[in-house]
């Protein structure tokens, strides 16, 4: 675990909240004070030697691994924070392109389109339902390739959307055909939209 | 006169040491040359053996789409690396080492001293290693981590191959395999190379899954076209060509055999093409080129077993019976919903099943034997249990590590040159296709 991440005082507290459900009071000071001497600049893999160390009772020899399995959790909690909070944060800051939005709306509505009539409705919920299991809130009631769908995207899943089509165009019609209309639609995109990074959708 | 007489005995007494050690010498001239011929003709069959990498790479490269030819190159590249210093570490010895026990070679790791003939003889078997490791590349293609992909064809080669190996073969240096021992008949692998191939190709199919719609929401079949048969053919003939070394070479000694192993080997796979041109002819149906390059490929393998101890009637039919499954078992694989992107499960393992029964069915010395033909299922299902079962374990464990076994449903739309390699193919190919391709399977 790359822990360099956190800093001595960080650790202690992840530390201090997760043997809060086994240790109290003073002893939880104790144990606590003793892991910051010898213990707070060492690696955290080391964690399991500082285990043994206080597990010094038959009960707390008993809870061991659970102990050890609360404690890193806590620590990786807190690393996803500092990691959350460190990384840059260019997706919220920077305003949506509107190019983008209407080239992710061109190329849905364009694949879409090649979609037979008779399948459109079990197609738009297939989708739907393949970007709902993504854990992508999205608006149900509309159709794909409706202002209302698009909208209520964020630009950051603008690419899981466009795979989730993908994995049902080939459901439905075969990957040879998907990859055609995918290639087509894609140098159609590149086309008229040439200001466009791509990444974000494919 | 008598003198003359008296003169000619005492001559011939005289040279008949030196006649002696002339013959002496004569005699050790020929066997030295008779080891050089036999050393040069081993290594020339060891240098076709590894052109079938070539073979192979090119039919799996040309069955799959452009987006995932670097991909397919590369895991035949690299298993042959690979599987090359892991089979000098390790599978040599489990293979060929000294067999105590029936089991499994217990020296000879990593060997660095070693006679000339036996170096001969490592350089021989280690292509075949590389051969049996590449056989369940093409069938796992478009779908599976590169990596995961790597680690698995190394415990091929270090492990799945060798072990079975040396159940069939024995050892080299001081004992014999249990399967040998029975009286087990694979002369140059069908079931030791490419069975075992065939079936951990099925282990990885079941694990992986097949590709992104392969298969439809209601069931159907979608086919996927190779994006270059004309590779495809490439690599069948190269593959053909390479196999009379592969066949042929098993001797280890450049005898006048040879020539009937390599004529056997030839009618097996003409026969394997022409029963699968009849059968398809018969049926009604397009004759496809892909599936004539695999009925001869299944051919190949199921002689490989018996070339040398059957007639070549008796190859003609073991091909011919090779191509007719060839001919019928995709559409069944298919049916239960595994994608085999190139069929390598029935060419290599059905049919090195097939071809290591017929070894026993035909055995010239003893035809249609059935205690002969016994031993022989008894090796091919021992060979089931053992490639399949430690594939699929094996396969198991790499989809809870290395961030598991099969690529992101992104990558896969992507193609793996891009994902796996960040190279492309062909990157100067435009994709401009103005027909109907729809119904082009029909008649298929």
């Amino acid at each position: 675990m790359p822990n360099e991440l956190l800093s001595v005082m960080q650790k202690k507290q992840a530390i201090e909240r997760g043997l809060s459900h086994y240790l109290q009071g003073t002893v939880l000071e104790g144990v606590l004070s003793y892991w910051e001497q010898e213990y707070g600049d060492k690696p955290s893999f080391v964690l399991n030697r500082f285990m043994s160390d206080i597990c010094n009772t038959d009960e707390l020899r008993f809870l061991r691994k659970e102990m050890l399995k609360q404690v890193l959790c806590e620590m990786s909690a807190v690393e996803k924070q500092v990691l959350l909070d460190s990384k840059p944060k260019v997706q919220t800051e920077e305003p949506v392109s509107a190019d983008c939005t209407e080239a992710f709306f061109d190329l849905i509505n364009a694949v879409v389109k090649t979609v037979a009539a008779a399948d459109l409705n079990d197609f738009n919920a297939e989708v739907k339902k393949h970007v709902q299991a993504m854990g992508i809130a999205i608006q149900a009631s509309a159709n794909l390739n409706e202002a209302a769908f698009i909208e209520s995207l964020a630009l950051t899943s603008y690419a899981q959307v466009i795979t989730a089509l993908y994995e049902c165009y080939c459901e439905f019609y075969g990957p040879t055909k998907a990859d055609q209309v995918y290639a087509r639609v894609k140098m159609d995109i590149k086309n008229k939209y040439p200001s466009v990074d791509l990444h974000y959708l494919l | 006169m008598k003198i003359i007489k008296c003169l000619v005995v005492l001559f011939c007494v005289c040279s008949l040491p030196a006649f002696a050690s002339e013959t002496a010498t004569n005699t050790a001239n020929i066997q030295e040359i008779r080891l050089s011929l036999d050393s040069v003709w081993v290594v020339i069959g060891g240098i076709l053996v590894f052109l079938m990498q070539a073979g192979f790479a090119m039919v799996e490269s040309g069955s799959v789409r452009s987006k995932n030819t670097v991909n397919v190159l590369m895991k035949n590249y690299m298993d042959a690396c690979l599987g090359g210093l892991v089979f000098w570490l390790v599978g040599f010895g489990l293979m060929f080492g000294v067999n105590s026990s029936g089991w499994i070679g217990t020296s000879h790791f990593a060997p660095n001293e070693m006679d000339g003939w036996h170096w001969n003889l490592l350089f021989f078997q280690m292509m075949f290693a590389a051969t049996a490791t590449t056989i369940a590349s093409g069938a796992m293609a478009e779908r599976i981590h590169f990596v995961a992909y790597i680690v698995s064809a190394a415990v091929v080669s270090g492990l799945i191959y060798p072990v079975f190996g040396s159940w069939a073969w024995g050892s080299i240096f001081d004992g014999a395999g249990w399967l040998k021992a029975l009286g087990f008949i694979d002369f140059a692998g069908s079931t030791v190379v490419h069975s075992i191939g065939g079936w951990v190709a099925l282990a990885g199919i079941i694990v992986l899954g097949p590709r992104l719609g392969r298969f439809g929401r209601n069931g159907q079949s979608h086919f996927l076209a190779g994006h270059n048969l004309p590779l495809v053919a490439l690599g069948g003939f190269i593959l053909w060509f390479a196999w009379f070394g592969f066949n042929a070479a098993s001797t280890v000694n450049a005898s006048v055999s040879i020539g009937r192993i390599a004529l056997n080997t030839h009618l097996s796979a003409c026969a394997g093409a022409v029963a699968y041109m009849l059968y398809a002819l018969i049926r009604g149906k397009a004759i496809l080129m892909k599936t004539t390059i695999n009925a001869s490929l299944g051919g190949l393998v199921g002689i490989t077993a018996g070339c040398a101890t059957m007639s070549p009637l008796f190859a003609v039919i073991t091909g011919a019976i090779a191509g007719l499954l060839v001919s019928t078992l995709p559409a069944l694989i298919e049916k239960l919903k595994l994608d085999d992107v190139v069929d390598a499960v029935t060419v290599h393992g059905f049919c090195g099943a097939w071809g290591t029964v017929a070894a026993g069915l035909f055995f010239e010395a003893d035809m249609f034997n059935s205690q002969i033909v016994s031993i022989q299922v008894l090796g091919v299902l021992a060979a089931f249990a053992w490639g399949f079962g430690i594939a699929l374990i094996t396969f198991k464990v790499l989809e809870k590590m290395l961030g598991g076994l099969r690529v992101s449903t992104q990558h896969e739309q992507r193609g793996l040159d891009y994902t796996e390699h960040a190279e492309l193919s062909y990157p100067e190919f435009q994709r401009d296709v103005t027909f109907e391709t729809d119904d082009i399977t029909k008649r298929h």
